[in-house]
């Protein structure tokens, strides 16, 4: 297990105006990018490799490998980077584009330079204005200083990177539904295969990756793949930013190894449970991760693996932390009309699930539910899960799965019928239609 | 390549579907958003199968204890229509698999919640995929206890195409169908989750000369026809295979009867001609078939009958010597009709026969051509036969030089465009052989009423040089029953209902088909006009009248076209 204990930050380091140019250049800036226009492409993609870097974006695919999948040749290819950052409980790269904006952008010169990418977007929700301007003031600076553009460094290398502002939609930060939007298109998940690696964006081959991805990318080539994977667990290494919110002292975002305790995230980084309250739950990773009830908090590590053991997953490492006053119904009330607004409603079993979903958690919450509706929620997340073209279906089902299972009682206390039938309902027709 | 579905081996070429191979080789995948001549979408999720393919070993395919290949099976159910085949893929179907049977009535159920089931008066009933699949696999009620969605409802999405938000089940084919085929966008969803809807973009309407074919691919009763709405149910209506004459495309169509009338024409599958489509002025010419038709036969406005007709066509015919009379011929006719009339008049010493030109505007780029009418090719074949054809033109200067002094119209309109009343009053007599009333039946000595393509079984040839036949939809006074046997029936003709439409009068035209008013007992059906006929043109000669079936013949293009003066 992995501590904060002699933790060095890397991507938020507590240095004053880091996101002007010179201050990052004095840090070390651009060095990564220099590292990695003197070695060859293929050394690049296998240094990230050798790190052992997991995407930050929910999904934790091994970056490097990622990289490797882009075909070989002249074929115009494109990079998408993620910085959508929909999911609930997730407020970590507007951290990166406020205090570290060029390491951003370094790391995203360093995946170009690896994929012979000669263009660049950056896919920003609509609502990030701020730190949208920011960022374009640091592109600026990157273009003046020779780092983006033509000819990068005299190396012969060049990349443009655009700027593109989302209009609001929690999908588009589904891969395939970020390139749709991009293209201008209705953002519909596109079906896989073909992966964007093959056809993409207008397309063409792309990757896409998470603004956080990138940036630990750039600290990869500035100090080596050996240093980045001693740091923190040992099949999901590297410096990770914690997304706390919720009913904690001091909520944030924290920068710290992988494979931190979750109590260490709780109890010492972000203070404690506000109040002096107790713990009744923490979804570890953003709102569509399993929640964790608090014996499992016992037990977690922040790494994929430790994530598994507790039957959860990192997602975004955006720790939600509710207190003994939460009421669970009405939480899930909120994620269930959440995923119900943002269904994109392209697949059947998404577009009515969703609604469904919301609909019987809304009867929970009224007091107007009985056990034959317990089971229909798991019946309709059975129906869900796994049947659409993205993990939409899978996200709003989740929660409402491990909710309810994990925290039976509460549920229990909210039916109608407490003293009817027993659990052994089962599930029939109850209209003919 | 090998593959197996529900544990039956197919060999397949090529790199299809799992659903191409499956509706190929007799699997039902149930379905709703993938159609052959759309891009594939994937988002019905009806199609789900499971699928796997064999493990590869260091040695080839892996095999277990009892010599099977080992298969690794995709953790999920994936989509028959997105998913390629390959070597040795295994596929269970809903047959072979509860996880597929589940997650079909699954969709179904989903589906379901939010469609307002008034399947009771929506136009769809009896021919809706939704309302099949949820018969054949869906679940056997529904869980869903809540109120359902509002979305609009009778939406005029363009001139032709009423939409109805309630029913649409958003499986986008009508999307798809403007942007890829009719290379028209005008269509979007709009809005999110179980909110979304199909909608015009802003400032447009659906009126692309193909619009109406959305409505024959939705799924469900969404997309309806305007001119079709509430007029019949799908089963009181009998289906004939024939095809549209609006153009020389002859695309492939299914003429809809109810009470002998015509109530909708609808677009017939046929790879070579229209794929699955038509245009929507070709689907919409339907209602000459049904009004203003010219009905017995009439002299100088008076009703005779047929026996007088003849007579009098033999009277005015035999007033001038025979190098006076000019005959039009037709493309709007069958190949059999000008035939006889040709062959008819020619036995009569007749020399002037004319053909008009019905070009206008250009083809585009999927069905619609520049050819007006359906059958030139045909006249083209009998050319040499009526020893070349006048013009338009040459006709209106012979009948004011006084050369030509009784005109023979057949199913064409002169005095509608190529012909003035100063023709009309140097002629000596204008007999008309035509389905509807227009200038030429009000200015005719002699009318006799000619049954539509929709009423006779006969020939047309299209642009390409495809060798198609029309059939009898409807029954006409004098019944003949070579054309009856090929008429379609409804369940309610066959169980004799008392609209059928045998029983009633008001909608049956006393016309006959043109072969049969000028051959008398020569012919005694349509075949018998064909087989004559291919025994005399060469291009025919091979072909058979059974042959052309409801899908057409592929005429072998003349090595050298026949150039005859006339």
């Amino acid at each position: 297990m992995s501590s904060l204990a002699g933790y060095e930050k890397v991507i938020l380091p507590d240095i004053p105006n880091l996101n002007q140019i010179e201050v990052y250049e004095k840090h070390g800036g651009y060095d990564g990018l220099k590292k990695a226009l003197s070695m060859s492409q293929d050394d690049v993609i296998s240094e990230v490799k050798k790190s052992g870097l997991r995407g930050r974006g929910g999904a934790g695919f091994p970056t490097g490998l990622k990289w490797s999948f882009m075909p070989k040749g002249d074929k115009i290819r494109y990079l998408a980077c993620n910085g959508d950052e929909g999911e609930p409980g997730t407020f970590k790269d507007r951290q990166i584009f406020e205090f570290n904006p060029h390491l951003f952008i370094e790391g995203t010169l360093i995946a170009c330079y690896a994929m012979g990418i000669k263009t660049a977007y950056v896919y920003i929700r609509g609502e990030y204005l701020k730190w949208i301007n920011i960022l374009q003031a640091s592109l600026n600076e990157a273009y003046a200083k020779g780092y983006a553009g033509q000819n990068i460094l005299g190396k012969g290398f060049s990349t443009d990177i655009v700027i593109h502002r989302g209009a609001g939609a929690y999908i588009c930060g589904e891969e395939s539904s970020l390139m749709n939007s991009l293209e201008g298109k209705r953002p519909y998940p596109r079906i896989k295969p073909p992966f964007p690696a093959q056809v993409g964006l207008w397309g063409q081959p792309t990757t896409i990756n998470n603004i956080e991805t990138l940036a630990n990318a750039a600290v990869i080539l500035r100090k080596g793949a050996d240093w980045y994977s001693k740091i923190g667990a040992e099949k999901h290494p590297g410096p990770v930013l914690y997304g706390i919110s919720g009913h904690v002292t001091k909520p944030g975002v924290y920068e710290g190894p992988t494979g931190m305790s979750l109590k260490e995230l709780i109890y010492e980084v972000a203070g404690g449970i506000r109040n002096g309250k107790k713990l009744k739950a923490v979804i570890p990773g953003g709102s569509s991760t399993p929640i964790l009830t608090p014996e499992l908090v016992e037990k977690a590590t922040m790494d994929a693996d430790g994530l598994r053991a507790v039957g959860s997953s990192m997602g975004t490492a955006g720790i939600i932390v509710m207190d003994e006053d939460t009421d669970l119904v009405d939480t899930l009330h909120t994620l269930s009309k959440f995923y119900h607004h943002e269904s994109c409603g392209q697949c059947t079993p998404c577009r009515e699930g969703t609604g469904w979903l919301e609909k019987v958690v809304a009867k929970f919450a009224e007091g107007k539910a009985t056990r034959q509706d317990y089971d229909l929620l798991l019946k309709i997340c059975a129906q869900m899960e796994g049947r659409t073209v993205c993990a939409l279906a899978d996200a709003a089902a989740w929660p409402v799965r491990n909710t309810i299972t994990r925290f039976k009682e509460e549920f229990e206390a909210r039916m109608a019928d407490q003293d009817k039938k027993g659990w052994e309902y089962s599930m029939k027709a109850v209209s003919g239609v | 390549m090998k593959v197996i579905i529900d544990q039956i081996e197919h060999e397949v070429d090529g790199k299809p579907t799992i659903l191409e191979v499956a509706s190929k080789v007799g699997v039902e995948i149930p379905h709703f958003c993938y159609h052959p001549g759309l891009s594939i979408s994937g988002n019905c999720r009806m199609c789900l199968v499971e699928a796997g393919t064999p493990k590869m070993g260091p040695n080839g395919v892996e095999l277990d204890a009892d010599g099977k290949p080992v298969i690794l099976w995709m953790p999920k159910p994936t989509t028959a229509c997105s998913t390629q085949m390959s070597e040795g893929m295994q596929v269970k179907t809903h047959k072979t698999s509860k996880v597929v049977e589940e997650a079909q009535k699954g969709v179904l159920e989903f589906i379901l919640i939010n469609h307002p089931l008034d399947c009771p008066i929506c136009d769809q009933a009896g021919e809706c995929p939704l309302q099949e699949n949820t018969f054949q696999y869906g679940p056997e009620g529904s869980r869903f206890e809540f109120e359902k969605n509002s979305k609009p409802k009778r939406v005029e999405l363009g001139p032709n195409v009423m939409f109805d938000a309630e029913r649409c089940i958003n499986c986008t084919r009508c999307v798809r169908f403007s942007e890829e085929v009719a290379k028209a966008p005008q269509l979007t969803v709009i809005n999110r989750g179980d909110r979304n809807y199909i909608a015009t973009f802003p400032g447009m309407e659906l009126d692309n000369p193909y619009s109406m074919n959305v409505i024959d691919i939705c799924p469900v009763g969404a997309l309806t026809s305007k001119h079709f709405r509430f007029k019949a149910r799908v089963w009181e209506m009998s289906e004939t295979d024939s095809i549209c004459t609006g153009c020389s495309a002859g695309c492939n169509v299914k003429v809809w009867v109810k009470n002998n009338e015509v109530l909708r024409v609808t677009p017939r599958e046929n790879p070579t001609v229209n794929q699955w489509w038509m245009c929507d002025q070709g689907r919409l010419g339907f209602t000459e078939l049904n009004e203003n038709r010219v009905s017995g036969p009439s002299f100088k406005g008076q009703a005779i009958t047929w026996e007088e007709a003849a007579a009098k066509l033999s009277d005015l015919t035999g007033s001038v010597p025979a190098e006076e009379i000019a005959v039009i011929v037709s493309p709007f006719a069958t190949l059999e009709d000008n035939f006889a009339v040709i062959s008819h008049f020619k036995a009569a010493g007749v020399t002037s026969f004319v053909r008009f030109d019905h070009t206008a505007g250009s083809d585009d780029h999927l069905l619609i051509k520049a050819d007006k009418s359906p059958n030139q090719a045909a006249l083209t074949l009998l050319e040499k036969k009526a020893g070349g054809f006048l013009t338009g033109k040459a006709l209106a200067s012979a009948i004011t030089s006084g050369k030509l002094r009784v005109l023979v119209s057949v199913q064409e309109n002169p005095f509608g465009g190529e012909l003035t009343s100063d023709h009309r009053s140097a002629l000596k007599a204008v007999i008309s052989f035509s389905t509807n009333l227009n200038e030429t039946t009000s200015s005719a000595d002699l009318v006799l009423p000619a049954a539509t393509h929709a009423e006779t079984l006969g020939t047309f040839i299209n642009a390409k040089g495809i060798l198609q036949k029309v059939r009898p939809a409807k029954i006409l006074k004098h019944q003949n029953r070579s054309l009856m046997r090929e008429t379609g029936l409804s369940r309610w003709d066959k169980h004799a209902w008392k609209y059928d439409k045998w029983a009633q009068p008001t909608h049956v035209t006393d016309a006959k088909p043109v072969w049969e008013i000028l051959s008398g007992e020569e012919y005694k059906s349509a075949e018998q006009v064909f087989s004559r006929l291919a025994k005399e043109l060469p291009a025919l000669n091979s072909v058979s009248w059974s042959e052309i079936g409801t899908g057409g013949i592929q005429l072998e293009p003349a090595s050298k076209p026949e150039t005859v003066k006339p």
